[in-house]
């Protein structure tokens, strides 16, 4: 008996051994690929068709949807940056999810806007619209005062009331830089290929200082720990992570604080599923199942310039939350698609990705958790050897201080968006120190949410804003 | 001895990454020293030679201080000179003068050489640099590369072309048209974008290539540009004959450039030839035909925009509503007449951009009005609105309105049964 546990034991020490030595096989994969493409990306920006596009009238129309749920501190934040996009012609649409705070007043007294009388046609079925604000005065903003439904149905209510071919979804707690919206467009016109989905670059607005409340004025870094960790995980998540994906066209997320998406395709496919917490990744895993049925090319894309500034979660057990919702959210989105899983008609998707999502992603941290456990004890206890903890340290730990710094560094020598000397040396030294706990900690929440999705207990936890008072809830 | 090289095999890795973070993080360092130093070095350079060449050109004097502003290739007194002298360009007169220097001072020569380099980025960019500024002595290697196999390299190449003020050059990228596009080389879209760029001589060009407009993919790109431009007979012309093209986008596209605002001026009979195309069967059609009728502001297209208010699709009939209330007073009866009918698609359309447009105020003002006619029509619209659900702005008015005769005739509307219809 105690050699059968004995061996296995050894046997998932083994096991974990050779899983964190593919899954940076991986990512060093996904480094070198992002590399080539980051550098490549930066030089072509210089002669892009950008200048032409911002300077067309026949640029196609895009509708900005901000739903918001809750946020009286940060709402004339984002509305205010997105009215101040460098865009041809595009819409702003506030869907107010049912806000039981001051969001609404507080739209409709800074825009002035007034009650208006319209018809709400329902391309895809939300939860009823109560009023329709408006002014003339800003001709380019509808807010929509509907009832709650979820960031879904909010969504989906802004696909039916926008009239632009292609919308770009930014939260509430967020802030749109002036180009960031012409920058997303640039490759989307560009492709030879049809775009239908495209993403953009998130970065931790916490410690930036704002011009007029709505726009950088000046790029710092914040003071809280919690914090630092989170953009040094967004540089590399971002950076490296999503333009390797992307590179092998096989990017199944794109972030919902920052999207773009071709109506007409979202609207055939349903539109947002209601009641996923992660509804943006939903979107793609389905888009990409559907266009693959269909069999006809398309391609859903990451840029790498253009940038929307978010908050994040300066407290742990808001980040835990948040963590836990994203992870539920990953599982929630595969499940939803369960039969493109090995299904060679999904191609690279089917067969590759989310096979590699599953093993990798949703089950990482189950094994990266038990892992630490088992090869932990299993040294203390004597069962393993200095060297075989020394190899774990090394695939576990030290090539995830290399990947780190390695983010910076790509950062550092493409877009450098912290451009002081302590910005980089702060962020190097975060870099080292995120993989001693910070990420352990993290694998340990998605730990937490991967037991909970077993359980079968599916909360909805929602992620308190720094701007929001008395612990008001968000739409994260 | 096995544990012995796991160990020596451990280490080297760990010292590997180390050593390799600690040599990026040295070059990092020494990048940003230099590039501290050399952007605030060319900051200073520009501003210098802005004010040289500024004063030089104003002068008269480019020619005999030409050896001021020779500098050697890739240094930053070359790159800072390069940058002022495009700005110049980018900006009003001296454009010859600019031209030339770019010429003599060797950037034409040292860019074009850079065309011929392998890495596509390098060709790339220097196809762009040429275009931007408007090298004519490039044209002929740049039309050459139209037909390179890379279509990025195609794609700048065409852009550069397009701005070049060069006749041949424009016609080049023209010509080939149909097959850059019909290839994928270069997306519809960003072609648009290019050809938006170029100058008088786009007109004449297309002239003399009138069979590309059989091209319906082409004839779309070319319209679509045609109508970003000023008035122009040959354009009308064209368009009016596009009209009838099999193609919806074609029709659209069309329909577009009639429904120019220049047009407008100098062509007063447009609505002739717009409105068949408000029967189109394609919807997106009809909803443009509306559009170009709408900024031809014509009266005598009541008729047929009102038969557009039961248009099936919302887009068309809010659009049609639209271009009623910007004909004014002399659509209100039109507008009556649906708002009486039967059909409730239409008369939401009407009621709704009524409200977006803020047409309801000039119906307040007209029920204080002398006119009694018109009077007794807007009243009858508002009491239609009401009766209809949309009445946000009569309760808005009572509130804060100014006129007591409109506020008691509204409390009249507001005292009947509301949803009567």
């Amino acid at each position: 008996m105690m050699r059968l546990l004995l061996f296995w034991i050894h046997g998932f020490n083994y096991f974990v051994g050779i899983y964190f030595g593919i899954v940076n096989a991986v990512y060093s994969l996904l480094l070198a690929l992002a590399l080539v493409r980051v550098f490549k990306h930066v030089k072509r920006i210089k002669y892009s068709s950008l200048p032409e596009f911002h300077n067309s009238p026949e640029t196609p129309p895009v509708a900005i949807l901000i739903p918001v749920y809750n946020e009286e501190d940060v709402v004339l934040r984002s509305v205010r940056s997105a009215l101040a996009a460098d865009y041809p012609y595009f819409e702003v649409i506030v869907v107010n999810d049912g806000s039981n705070d001051g969001t609404l007043k507080k739209l409709v007294d800074e825009f002035e806007l007034r009650k208006i009388d319209r018809v709400y046609r329902t391309f895809l079925a939300t939860k009823p619209v109560r009023h329709f604000y408006y002014n003339l005065k800003t001709p380019n903003l509808l807010v929509v005062d509907k009832e709650r439904g979820g960031k879904a149905d909010a969504l989906n209510c802004g696909i039916n009331v926008s009239r632009s071919p292609y919308f770009c979804s930014v939260d509430a707690d967020s802030l749109l830089e002036k180009d960031a919206l012409i920058r997303i467009m640039t490759p989307v016109l560009e492709s030879r290929v049809p775009v239908i989905a495209s993403g953009g670059v998130v970065r931790v607005l916490n410690g930036v200082r704002l011009k007029g409340g709505h726009t950088i004025q000046d790029i710092d870094l914040p003071k809280h720990p919690l914090v630092l960790f989170q953009i040094v995980e967004y540089i590399r998540g971002f950076l490296f992570g999503r333009v390797g994906w992307d590179t092998l066209n096989a990017l199944l997320i794109i972030s919902g604080t920052f999207s773009l998406f071709h109506k007409a395709v979202v609207v055939e496919a349903g539109g947002f599923r209601v009641g996923n917490v992660s509804e943006d990744m939903e979107m793609i895993v389905r888009l990409h199942g559907r266009m693959m049925d269909k069999g006809k090319p398309y391609r859903i894309q990451f840029v790498s310039d253009p940038v929307c500034w978010t908050e994040a979660p300066d407290s742990f057990s808001m980040l835990a939350r948040q963590r836990r919702r994203w992870h539920l959210g990953l599982i929630q989105s595969i499940c939803a698609n369960k039969n493109m899983i090995l299904n060679p008609r999904h191609g690279r998707i089917g067969m590759a990705v989310i096979p590699y999502y599953i093993v990798f992603e949703i089950l990482g941290p189950v094994v990266e958790f038990l892992g630490y456990i088992s090869v932990f004890l299993s040294f203390a206890f004597g069962l393993l050897s200095f060297q075989y903890l020394m190899l774990f340290l090394t695939l576990a730990i030290f090539y995830g201080v290399f990947l780190s710094t390695a983010g910076i560094f790509l950062e550092e020598l493409t877009f450098r968006r912290y451009p002081k000397w302590r910005h980089l040396l702060r962020l190097l030294l975060y870099g080292v120190f995120e993989n001693f706990g910070y990420r352990q900690l993290n694998s340990f929440w998605r730990f937490q949410a991967a037991l909970r999705y077993l359980a079968g207990n599916l909360v909805w936890e929602y992620v308190k804003k720094e701007g929001a008072k008395d612990g008001k809830a968000g739409t994260a | 001895m096995q544990e012995q090289i796991i160990i020596i095999a451990i280490t080297s890795v760990i010292a590997l990454l180390v050593l390799l973070i600690a040599a990026v993080f040295g070059a990092s360092v020494i990048r940003r020293g230099y590039h501290e130093r050399k952007y605030r070095a060319l900051d200073r350079l520009r501003e210098s030679y802005r004010i040289k060449l500024q004063g030089a050109l104003e002068a008269g004097e480019v020619k005999s201080r030409e050896g001021e502003f020779a500098a050697p290739a890739r240094s930053l007194r070359w790159q800072a000179i390069e940058d002022v002298l495009l700005r110049l360009l980018s900006g009003p007169g001296h454009h010859a003068e600019v031209k030339r220097l770019f010429s003599s001072l060797g950037y034409a020569a040292f860019y074009q050489e850079r065309i011929s380099r392998r890495n596509t980025q390098t060709r790339a960019m220097s196809i762009d640099k040429l275009g931007k500024m408007k090298d004519s002595s490039s044209v002929p290697k740049l039309i050459s590369l139209l037909d390179d196999p890379k279509p990025e390299i195609v794609s700048v190449a065409a852009r550069s072309l397009c701005k070049m003020e060069s006749p041949s050059g424009l016609e080049a990228v023209v010509e080939r048209l149909p097959r850059l596009v019909g290839e994928a080389k270069v997306s519809a879209k960003t072609m648009e974008a290019e050809l938006l760029n170029a100058g008088a001589e786009l007109i004449p060009c297309l002239k003399k290539q009138t069979h590309l407009f059989d091209n319906p993919r082409v004839a779309a790109i070319i319209l679509a540009v045609l109508a970003q431009r000023p008035a122009d007979p040959w354009v009308v012309e064209v368009a009016t004959g596009q009209l009838a093209s099999e193609n919806p986008e074609v029709r659209s596209k069309a329909l577009q450039v009639l429904g120019g605002q220049e047009h407008r001026l100098r062509f007063p009979d447009l609505s002739d030839s717009i409105s068949p195309l408000l029967e189109d069967p394609v919807w997106w059609v009809r909803l443009q035909a509306v559009r170009s009728l709408h900024a031809i502001e014509c009266p005598g297209s009541i008729d047929a925009l009102e038969r557009l208010l039961f248009d099936e699709k919302w887009q068309v009939r809010n659009e049609a509503a639209r271009a009623l209330l910007a004909l004014g007073e002399c659509s209100l009866d039109a507008l009556l007449k649906v708002l009486s009918g039967p059909d409730r698609y239409a008369k939401d359309s009407i009621c709704e951009e009524i409200e977006s447009t803020n047409y309801h105020v000039r119906l307040m003002e007209l029920l204080a009005g002398e006119d009694g006619a018109l009077r007794e029509k807007a009243r009858r619209i508002l009491e239609l609105m009401y009766k209809l659900g949309f009445s946000t702005p009569h309760g808005e008015y009572l509130v804060d309105g100014a006129n007591d005769a409109v506020k008691s005739e509204l409390w009249t509307i507001l005292k009947q049964p509301a949803g009567a219809l």
